[in-house]
């Protein structure tokens, strides 16, 4: 019996699968962001949301020009052979380093949003299950993650349609306006929190290597970069929209000066929905939505940790690294701060920062050095 | 094979750890529904001494509940009992409630909150605080004042006769209460956007107690009443509207879903008008000075007419339709003058100069209370009488048999 190219071993998730995944990262920025865009931006909140979206393109757009001129490798490999061994594995260590510190945020954002739902369960607790359920994904690997993620779109899909559907009625027109009132500056200022967020689509890097189909070094390098740029896409767009649909909403139903007090602006959305004297408190259901993808989330940069750490460590094995560092994770997760305003600052403030500086400037220097040496070589 | 075997078993281990920690991770946060008291409403009140809070609660009494909804059983008492605790804070009213309580207190399912006007007139930041901090209430809570009275007294009298999930029948008012038009329904999260932007002042529902007079009704237990709004500036109650008043009110900032007008003349009434799809808006006409326009927009139906209209049956919807224009134009006028003599925008006319011309919202906004007494608004009243219901004609009784 002939191998099809879909059964050959490396090639294992389908594009739907990678689309699946990379829209589960919705689950971050819904939870704090809209904070800093309220208090940043104000009733333009929702144009800075708009703006978001064209970053988070160009973001994609980076990241699957990297991708797709190594098919069959992943971001380690990547780095290595644009900078070499020795200034690539530099730059691995911060790659790792980065997501290492994005899956403690990843589980201190299911601590805390858990901790509202459930308020006498100590941080630890709620920790330790969800870096639990982390290390078993994340030992499965990408094809479960993506398996996972692909049925669980589905639910998610429909718990935004209920949001839509219940809370549209109470929206008021009037809270998104006045725009633009203080300049564009704001706009744009508040517009760099969701794109670092939307900046996830990095993981792109390590889930192409293992996607099916056009991908597959063999095809044309076009058929690559159409492929890569649809997955992309589609992947940052739903996560997107997720986000975009509580941004606009919580402005629409408490305005851009009230959503800026609550501590989780979308959890008090999800609180706000009732239909006639039935259909109400059903915001633990949604949490019970949202916390899954939290997990997919939090699995899939404990995964991309231990690729990274493999890699640095020069061993062919990456599964026996998952269990040290989700131990590492608790204590950095639990130190990130010591209260939800402190964290709220810190997610709003410097690490967006940095996430863009990972997420943005280091692949445009990796494109920049690979289109030189192409040049070079051409040349030559 | 002794791989396999080892791998089903680390699976299993697996499984088993995922399935205890899922299900026991919650244990801290436990709350078994037998032991918990569930608040429907909270009275607060400033104590007699002067000195704290009284804060009163209505509390579910679940046999009696059960007992009422079951349909063949017989309800022999009240879906909930009031309970009384003086403290210097709603905080620290919680903590007292627990000391003569043996379940925990509940807030999750709470209703209404009803605040004194004592303390109303005191301010009301505090409480609306605790109620937003709070992890159990919600932004949709009802907030009322209980008008010349204590909270507490409508805590301890009111026996409602049909049964309501407070106690009080409030929450059944207040749902009816846009269809009336005598009453705002102001939640908490609507009050802490108007209170905090300072934009607008918001006006709140006003509840009583009905005292009966008549010796014939005196034995019948007591009843609320929601009519009227409470008028705010800042947390601090500044006056009260009446229900006419409130009408407009609603009408112009456009909550009203409909509500009865009777047009009355030298022998009684002449005609009732029901009024539905309320359309009010706020315009701003001019900037320099800020002037405004009213627009209201209404359809109606004529629900009664105690006059012989002679054959013309569209001509007197049309004659009354103007009336009610009139009369709407009057009270609207009457309400924008008593608001600004008492310098309060509860109409949301630097609410809508803030959201249509920011920048000259930015110019005026530092002179906006003086600017406010002496603004210039238009008002527009638009009435159009659809139907005059089941018949067209009025049929005045017979003088004389034939």
């Amino acid at each position: 019996m002939s191998m099809t190219k879909s059964s050959k071993p490396g090639w294992t998730l389908s594009s739907t699968e990678v689309i699946a995944l990379l829209s589960m990262l919705y689950s971050s920025p819904i939870a704090f962001a809209p904070i800093r865009m309220f208090t940043v931006a104000g009733e333009s909140a929702w144009i800075a949301g708009l703006v978001s979206a064209v970053f988070g393109a160009l973001i994609v757009v980076i990241w699957v020009a990297v991708c797709i001129n190594f098919p069959k490798r992943e971001l380690p490999e990547i780095v290595q052979s644009v900078l070499g061994p020795h200034i690539g594995s530099l730059f691995n260590l911060i790659f790792a380093l980065y997501f290492l510190y994005e899956a403690a945020v990843a589980g201190r954002i299911i601590g805390e949003v858990m901790l509202r739902v459930l308020p006498g369960t100590p941080m630890v607790v709620i920790l330790s299950m969800a870096l639990f359920i982390g290390v078993v994904i994340a030992r499965l690997g990408p094809e479960v993650m993506g398996r996972l993620a692909s049925m669980h779109l589905w639910i998610v899909s429909a718990a935004f349609a209920v949001v839509v559907a219940s809370l549209t009625k109470d929206l008021t027109p009037s809270y998104y306006l006045p725009v633009i009132t203080g300049g564009v500056g704001p706009v744009l200022n508040a517009a760099i929190t969701p794109t670092a967020l939307l900046g996830h689509v990095i993981v792109i890097s390590l889930l192409l290597p293992h996607m099916r189909g056009v991908m597959e070094a063999e095809r044309d390098q076009g058929e690559r970069w159409r492929e890569g740029l649809r997955v992309g896409m589609l992947g940052m767009g739903i996560t997107w929209l997720f986000f975009m649909i509580m941004l606009t909403f919580e402005q629409g139903i408490f305005s851009a000066e009230q959503a800026a007090r609550l501590t989780i602006p979308a959890l008090s959305l999800v609180r706000a929905i009732k239909i006639g004297a039935f259909f109400e408190r059903i915001e633990v259901s949604l949490v019970g939505v949202w916390l899954p993808a939290a997990f997919l989330k939090l699995s899939l940069f404990l995964y991309g940790t231990s690729v990274f750490t493999k890699h640095l460590a020069r061993t062919p094995e990456r599964r026996r690294y998952v269990l040290a560092l989700a131990a590492l994770i608790v204590p950095v997760t639990l130190g990130i701060a010591e209260n939800v305003p402190e964290f709220i600052v810190f997610v709003n403030g410097a690490w967006p920062l940095f996430q863009l500086v990972v997420k943005v400037a280091i692949p445009l220097l990796l494109l920049g050095l690979l289109l030189v040496k192409r040049r070079l070589s051409h040349a030559q | 094979m002794r791989n396999s075997r080892m791998q089903s078993g680390r699976s299993r281990l697996l499984l088993t750890l995922t399935v205890i920690l899922l299900v026991t991770s919650g244990c801290w946060s436990a709350r078994e529904i037998d032991e918990l008291a569930f608040i429907m409403a909270i009275g607060v009140d400033k104590a007699e001494s002067g000195e704290g809070l009284e804060v009163s609660f209505r509390i579910v009494n679940p046999s009696q509940v059960v007992s009422g909804e079951s349909g063949g059983g017989q309800n022999t008492g009240e879906t909930s009992f009031p309970v009384m605790v003086q403290a210097v804070s709603v905080v620290e009213a919680f903590d007292r409630l627990r000391e003569r309580l043996p379940r925990r207190p509940f807030l999750s399912h709470i209703q209404l909150v009803i605040v004194g006007e004592e303390l109303a007139k005191e301010g009301i930041g505090g409480i609306l605080d605790y109620l937003e901090r709070s992890e159990e209430t919600r932004r949709s809570v009802n907030i009322l004042v209980a008008k010349g009275g204590r909270a507490s007294k409508i805590f301890e009298q009111a026996r409602p006769p049909l049964l309501s999930r407070s106690g009080l029948a409030a929450e059944g008012l207040l749902r009816q209460a846009p269809d009336v038009g005598h009453a705002p329904q102001v939640i908490l999260g609507d009050l802490m956007y108007t209170m905090q932007s300072g934009r607008m002042d918001p006006v709140v529902g006003v509840i009583t107690i009905i005292e009966s007079n008549s010796p014939s009704t005196q034995s019948l237990p007591a009843q609320v009443r929601l009519s009227g709004g409470a008028l705010f500036r800042n947390d601090r109650l500044l006056a009260y509207l009446d229900e006419q008043e409130v009408a407009v009110l609603l009408a112009v900032t456009n909550e009203l879903r409909r509500t009865t007008l009777s047009l009355t003349g030298e022998k009684g009434i002449l005609a009732g008008v029901r009024l539905r799809h309320v359309m009010g808006k706020v315009d701003v006409v001019s900037t320099d000075p800020p002037r405004f326009a009213i627009n209201l927009d209404f359809e109606g139906i004529l629900v009664q007419a105690n006059a012989t209209a002679d054959n013309n049956v569209a001509e007197f919807l049309t004659s009354t339709s103007r009336d009610v224009e009139t009369l709407l134009e009057n009270r609207t006028k009457a309400l924008v003058q008593h608001l600004q003599s008492l310098g309060s925008d509860a109409l949301g006319f630097a609410e809508t100069l803030y959201r249509t011309k920011p920048v000259v919202w930015r110019r005026v906004s530092s002179d906006w209370e003086s600017l406010y007494r002496t603004l210039e608004v238009d008002v527009n009243v638009d009435v159009k009488i659809l139907s005059s219901g089941n018949v067209t004609r009025y049929a005045p009784p017979a003088q004389a048999r034939p």
